[in-house]
C-alpha cells in the first residue's frame, strides 16, 4: 500500500480547532472533547470533575436552574445577580468564602433566559477576579455564533493562560440539536479525564453525525448558513419587538437583545406567573415562566426564533389580553 | 410474568431508581417539556431555531456527500473524530 493511494482526512477536532481559532480561542485538537451536546458536556463535567459538596456560582436567573445536573451531582448553585453588562463581580466576590471549592458557571453571549451581552469591560473584571479567587470558570457559549448586530467581544476563554477555563459550544443553536454535536475545550489533562468518562457512558458520539458536522465546518457552508439565520433572525427581532410594544407596552419591560434569540419580559400585572403561564397555555400559547431560571419577579421568556412570525403575534397579542384581565 | 433479577429487587430498588439517581425535573419544566413538542400550541419560549430555519437543502447535500464517501466506521475515538484515517483504494 503506497504513499500514493493514502488519502488523508483531517477530521472533526481539527475543524473545530480552526472554527475556534476566528473567536481567539487557541486550541489544539487535543484539548478538545466532542461531546453529544452541551448538555452532555455538563453531565460530564459535573460527575468527573466537581466534587460533592462544593459550590456552582451562577447567574441568577439561569438556564442552568432548569436543570438537576448539578444538584444531582452532590454541588449546590449560588445565585449572583446581573445588570444590564452581566453577572456582577461584587455580589461574586462578596459570596466567594476560598476555603471552599467552588466554580463559576457563566453565558457571557446572550445569556439563557435573559439574552445580557457580557461586555467586554465586565469580562476583564471577571477574568481579573477569578484569577485572584482562584475560581475556575465553565464558560457556555451555545449563543456566541447568533450575534445579530455586531461580533460579540472575544470568550473568557480566549484570555485563559492557565488552563482555568473549560469552555462549552454546540451545533444545537445555530445549526440544528437533531445532530448531538457539541465540544469542550480544556486542558489535555482535564479533557483526557472527561474524555474517559465520556468512553464509559456512549463510547463516543455517533460517527454520522460528527462526519455531518465536520463537513459543515469545514467546507465554509456553516459561516454561509449563519449570515443567512442572521437576517431571518434580525427581522424576527424587529417585528416581535414592534408587537411588544404594541400590545404590551407599559405592562412590561425589556431590553433588546443583541444576539441569540430571547427577550427577557418583566410584566406587571396583578397575576401571578403561575396564572399567567396556566391562562397562556389555556389560550393555546407555551411560555416558559421565570421561576424555572429561578427568578422571583414576574418574568417570562419570549423566543422569537421558534414560532411562524404570524403566530408570535398573534401570541403577544393573547398575551397582552391575558395582562389586562380581558383574557 | 416470568421473575429476573430486576422484578425480584422489588420496591427497595425500584424507590431508591426513581429518587436518588437523578432528582427529577421541576413539574413546571417537566410539562414544558412535554408541551414543546406540541404541534398545536404556539411555542412563544422555546430555544430551537424554527423549520424555516433549516438549511434544508444544504443538509442533504452534505448527507449525500458523507454517504457517497463513507467508509466502515465503528467505535469512535475517546476524544471524538479526528486522527488522520489512511483509506486504501
Ligand atoms: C445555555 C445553554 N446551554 C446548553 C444548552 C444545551 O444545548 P445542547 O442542545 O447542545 O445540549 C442549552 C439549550 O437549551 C442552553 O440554552
Amino acid at each position: 500500500m503506497g504513499m500514493r493511494s493514502r488519502k488523508v482526512i483531517l477530521k472533526l477536532r481539527q475543524a473545530i480547532s480552526d472554527y475556534l481559532l476566528q473567536k481567539g480561542i487557541l486550541a489544539s485538537p487535543y484539548s478538545i472533547l466532542i461531546v453529544s451536546g452541551a448538555l452532555q458536556a455538563l453531565q460530564l463535567i459535573s460527575i468527573r470533575l466537581l466534587q460533592k459538596g462544593s459550590t456552582v456560582f451562577l447567574e441568577k436567573p439561569s438556564y442552568l436552574y432548569s436543570l438537576s445536573t448539578f444538584q444531582a451531582a452532590g454541588m449546590h448553585l449560588s445565585g449572583i445577580g446581573m445588570d444590564e453588562e452581566g453577572i456582577l463581580p461584587k455580589e461574586l466576590k462578596e459570596k466567594n468564602n476560598k476555603s471552599e471549592r467552588s466554580i463559576l458557571y457563566t453565558i457571557p453571549n446572550f445569556h439563557n433566559p435573559t439574552g445580557i451581552l457580557m461586555t467586554e469591560e465586565r469580562r476583564k473584571e471577571i477574568l481579573q477576579l477569578v484569577e485572584k479567587e482562584q475560581l475556575p470558570i465553565l464558560e457556555d457559549d451555545v449563543y456566541g455564533d447568533l450575534w445579530l448586530d455586531n461580533l460579540p467581544p472575544s470568550p473568557l476563554k480566549a484570555a485563559d493562560k492557565n488552563g482555568n477555563i473549560l469552555y462549552i459550544g454546540s451545533l444545537s443553536k445555530s445549526l440544528s440539536p437533531g445532530l448531538r454535536i457539541g465540544w469542550i475545550v480544556g486542558s489535555q489533562a482535564v479533557i483526557e479525564r472527561l474524555a474517559d468518562l465520556k468512553m464509559q457512558t456512549d463510547y463516543g458520539s455517533s460517527s454520522l453525525s460528527q462526519k455531518v458536522a465536520y463537513e459543515w465546518l469545514s467546507s465554509g457552508l456553516y459561516e454561509q448558513h449563519l449570515e443567512q439565520i442572521r437576517e431571518q433572525l434580525l427581522i424576527r427581532r424587529e417585528v416581535t419587538l414592534k408587537t411588544l410594544n404594541e400590545y404590551i407596552g407599559d405592562l412590561g419591560q425589556w431590553r433588546i437583545p443583541q444576539g441569540g434569540f430571547f427577550i427577557w419580559l418583566r410584566v406587571f400585572s396583578d397575576l401571578s406567573m403561575r396564572e399567567i403561564y396556566s391562562r397562556s397555555l389555556e389560550k393555546g400559547i407555551l411560555l416558559n415562566p421565570g421561576n424555572i431560571y429561578s427568578q422571583t419577579n414576574t418574568a417570562f421568556q419570549i423566543s422569537f426564533a421558534n414560532a411562524a412570525i404570524e403566530d408570535i403575534e398573534t401570541g403577544i397579542q393573547k398575551l397582552g389580553f391575558i395582562l389586562r384581565g380581558e383574557g | 410474568m416470568v421473575n429476573n433479577t430486576w422484578s425480584l429487587m422489588g420496591h427497595e430498588f425500584q424507590t431508591n431508581w426513581i429518587e436518588n439517581v437523578h432528582q427529577a425535573s421541576m413539574s413546571t419544566v417537566q410539562s414544558i417539556n412535554i408541551a414543546e413538542s406540541d404541534p398545536e400550541l404556539i411555542q412563544l419560549s422555546k430555544g430551537e431555531l424554527s423549520k424555516e430555519m433549516f438549511p434544508l437543502d444544504r443538509m442533504q447535500t452534505i448527507i449525500q456527500k458523507v454517504g457517497r464517501e463513507l467508509l466502515p466506521f465503528g467505535y469512535e475515538e475517546p476524544q471524538g473524530n479526528f486522527e488522520t484515517q489512511a483509506s486504501y483504494k
